[in-house]
């Protein structure tokens, strides 16, 4: 089966759109405006305008003439990419291919999809009802190629679906304008009296290329299908997502969770087969009132494990606002990375810093919000508070080992704090010191061990460490800032020694 | 017949306290490291798989939180041998990762959970003693009561994790913990009368034990075990070095 699209085209886009903020525009006549030259142009038109004559381009004090209750509202300039853009990603609802077709359509790949919806009759009824619902309206066309999709649902009268082998037929039916090529060729066509496609359609190529250029005839084949058309989807369709469609909308928890028990079973399924694993899960439900609801997890490492996943969304789900209801279920898997299947190793009880297990546990404590999980290894710093970095993730391996030949002590303040201290003569540790309002007598001293300024960190004094013990027992790691010559040595306590 | 029930007596004894929790130690190092401590438990092995609790001096806190913290490292440097895993969660963490390895607990084997809110500790502490792959869980908890303790306690059970509760409490009240204890620092001694400081020295209360008999020791941390000190050898420190080494 060859593909197949349908182009959507939205006659009065813009004026629908004005509609659906303000409901007293549906039932009467009013237009959009613009300033052109100095002169009131109307841009756009509602339904009701154009029944009674008024068009595009028509000068506003002329349009007022006819119809004298005009109402006429400034035209935002870009409006309808902005509007088409929000319609395409709605429209994935439909097919995962939707593009925005500029000035005033959709157009969707939809090869494969009409099926699901009951053959390509009903699909089409149900975007037309749908859109219509949600207060456009529209005229759709479905055909083998897009050019001839487009064509028809702006040139036929009414919705219309295109048969393969009907093709060509209704090409040739269609007039010049269908197949979208620059306006002075078509004027030329119309010109030479060829007012329908079949006129020239059988006419030699280097004849038509001569008169009307290459893009007649590039259009022409793509109109075929002789030439692929690119079509860029506004949505990328992830290789990892999946989707749940829902036949009565979905507001119950309970619901909710089957939906998500179900992608996560298709979802994590795909990803063992392929061994590869997310980092990031987005759970997206799509609401009958067209608000799109969003919650997402991120795992510590690569995983396709279920129960894993279900239980980083399960305290998610009470976020999520079902509203009315959710018509679709959309679960989509980010930031793929290679999990290989481990083989079960059932003689070893745990096997550490790499148990999946353990992975699943920090990930649900990082979940909870407010909780930091950090694991330290060795750096290469003489500077106590810089002497270990976090590591990068749980399992990595330390490039340098600890160093075992200092002490250092169990309790760390930080920052150090100031303390006063009486000490013999120069480089002899402290006689006593006071901290918190308390003096302490030293029995038994170490040190100084002196640690430098890292200066290409950090500017500043050194430090001589004394570990002291005084006469409760109690040892303190205490430190000189500077030198004892210096009128300005500090004392500081930094620690406290188990 | 007489000596055939007394077996059995013995046996059944065994069973109770197996179900409590008290497994005989599952590697040799962990006796080693409880050097004198050692006579306490019953069956002479350190209960794993259960909780124990740290009661912290509120007057000499920071002291007293290091000292337990030595202590508890140097229990938790024989259960992780290997590539065991220990989590460390608390609220307002003060622990120097590089003085674990004075221990012989490698800092890297060590996952610090820090929580920013108090109220979250217990939950995250369960959630770790929940966790088969977790051998070790040190929390320093407060609020702790008999309901929690029995939730933490039925956790630890059912993954083997050994959890060790260092408490911020006023009123240690009843909990349903194998073991309490109270460390405090206490005066070194160097060999041979040599200047300095000595090894981590500590006056050990075991103030409750499941099956097993309450004690006290003066006991101090070298070269990977515990060692008792004789009291009269206390008395020494009282006299007042005046002289002090140089190092460095």
């Amino acid at each position: 089966m060859g593909a197949r699209y349908i182009s959507v085209w939205f006659p009065h886009l813009r004026t629908d759109w004005f509609a659906l903020g303000d409901p007293t525009f549906h039932n009467r006549p009013f237009v959009l405006r613009t300033t052109d030259h100095g002169r009131m142009v109307i841009s756009a038109t509602n339904i009701h305008a154009e029944r009674k004559g008024i068009h595009k381009g028509l000068v506003l004090a002329d349009a007022r003439a006819i119809v004298t209750d005009l109402e006429a509202i400034d035209d935002i300039p870009d409006i309808s990419v902005r509007i088409l853009t929000e319609l395409a990603q709605w429209c994935v609802r439909f097919t995962p291919v939707a593009a925005v077709d500029p000035d005033d359509g959709l157009l969707l790949e939809v090869s494969g999809c009409a099926h699901l919806w009951g053959g390509e009759q009903c699909y089409m009824h149900a975007i037309e009802s749908r859109l219509n619902a949600r207060g456009y309206g529209v005229r759709l066309g479905m055909a083998d190629t897009p050019i001839v999709a487009w064509a028809v649902a702006r040139f036929e009268t009414e919705t219309l679906r295109v048969e393969t082998h009907q093709l060509r037929n209704i090409l040739m039916t269609l007039p010049p304008e269908a197949l979208r090529i620059e306006t002075d060729a078509i004027q030329r066509l119309h010109k030479l009296g060829l007012h329908r496609i079949a006129q020239f359609i059988n006419m030699p190529r280097n004849v038509l290329r001569r008169r009307f250029g290459r893009t007649l005839l590039d259009q022409l084949d793509k109109a075929l299908g002789d030439q692929v058309d690119v079509i860029v989807p506004v949505v990328l369709p992830s290789q990892y997502i999946e989707r749940l469609p829902c036949l009565e909308p979905v507001a119950t928890r309970a619901g909710i969770e089957f939906a998500l028990e179900e992608l996560l079973v298709a979802l994590c399924g795909k990803l063992q087969r392929e061994q590869k694993g997310l980092r990031q899960a987005v759970f997206k439900g799509y609401r009958v009132d067209g608000v799109t609801i969003e919650t997402k997890i991120g795992t510590h490492r690569p995983t396709h494990h279920v129960a894993h996943v279900r239980k980083l969304f399960e305290n998610k789900i009470s976020q999520l606002e079902p509203g009315l209801g959710i018509e679709l279920f959309e679960l989509e898997a980010k930031d793929i990375e290679d999990n290989p299947v481990e083989q079960e190793r059932i003689w070893e009880k745990s096997s550490g810093l790499d148990d999946e297990r353990l992975n699943e546990l920090v990930d649900r404590l990082l979940d909870r919000g407010g909780i930091e999980v950090s694991r330290f290894v060795a750096a290469e710093h003489y500077w106590p508070e810089r002497s270990f970095k976090k590591s990068v993730d749980v399992s990595e391996s330390p490039a340098i080992s600890w160093r075992t030949d200092v002490l250092r002590p169990s309790h760390l303040l930080s920052p150090p704090e100031l303390i006063d201290v009486t000490a013999p003569i120069p480089d002899y540790p402290p006689m006593l010191f006071v901290y918190e309002g308390k003096i302490h007598r030293v029995v038994k001293a170490d040190g100084p061990e002196r640690i430098e300024q890292e200066w290409w960190l950090q500017q500043g004094q050194h430090r001589d460490y004394y570990i002291l013990e005084d006469e409760n027992g109690v040892r303190y790691w205490i430190f000189r800032l500077g030198h004892y010559h210096d009128s300005n040595y500090k004392w500081f306590i930094h620690g406290f020694f188990a | 017949m007489a000596l055939a029930r007394a077996e059995k007596v013995a046996q059944l004894k065994q069973d109770i306290h197996r179900m409590e929790g008290f497994r005989p130690a599952p590697n040799p190092l962990m006796n080693t490291v409880l050097g004198p401590l050692e006579e306490a438990f019953p069956s002479g092995a350190f209960p794993l798989g259960v909780l124990h609790e740290f009661l912290v001096d509120r007057e000499h806190r920071k002291s007293s939180m290091a000292a337990s913290v030595g202590f508890i490292a140097a229990m938790v440097s024989s259960i992780l041998s290997g590539n065991g895993v220990m989590l460390w969660v608390s609220a307002e963490r003060k622990v120097f990762p590089p003085s674990l390895i004075g221990f012989g607990v490698k800092p890297d084997q060590v996952i610090f959970v820090d929580i920013k809110k108090a109220r979250n500790v217990l939950w995250a502490t369960e959630e770790a003693l929940k966790c088969s792959a977790v051998a070790v869980v040190v929390a320093e908890v407060g609020g702790l009561d008999l309901t929690i303790s029995r939730r933490l306690q039925l956790s630890a059970e059912q993954s083997q994790a050994t959890g060790f509760l260092i408490r911020n409490d006023a009123h240690p009240g009843i909990t349903s913990s194998a073991t309490r204890w109270r460390i405090s620092p206490t005066s070194s001694i160097q060999i041979d009368s040599l200047p300095g400081v000595g090894h981590p020295r500590w006056i050990v209360e075991l103030l409750k034990l499941r099956g097993g008999m309450a004690g006290k020791w003066t006991i101090q941390y070298r070269h990977g075990r515990f060692e008792e000190v004789n009291v009269d050898e206390l008395s020494i420190a009282t006299s007042l070095p005046q002289t002090s080494r140089r190092v460095g």
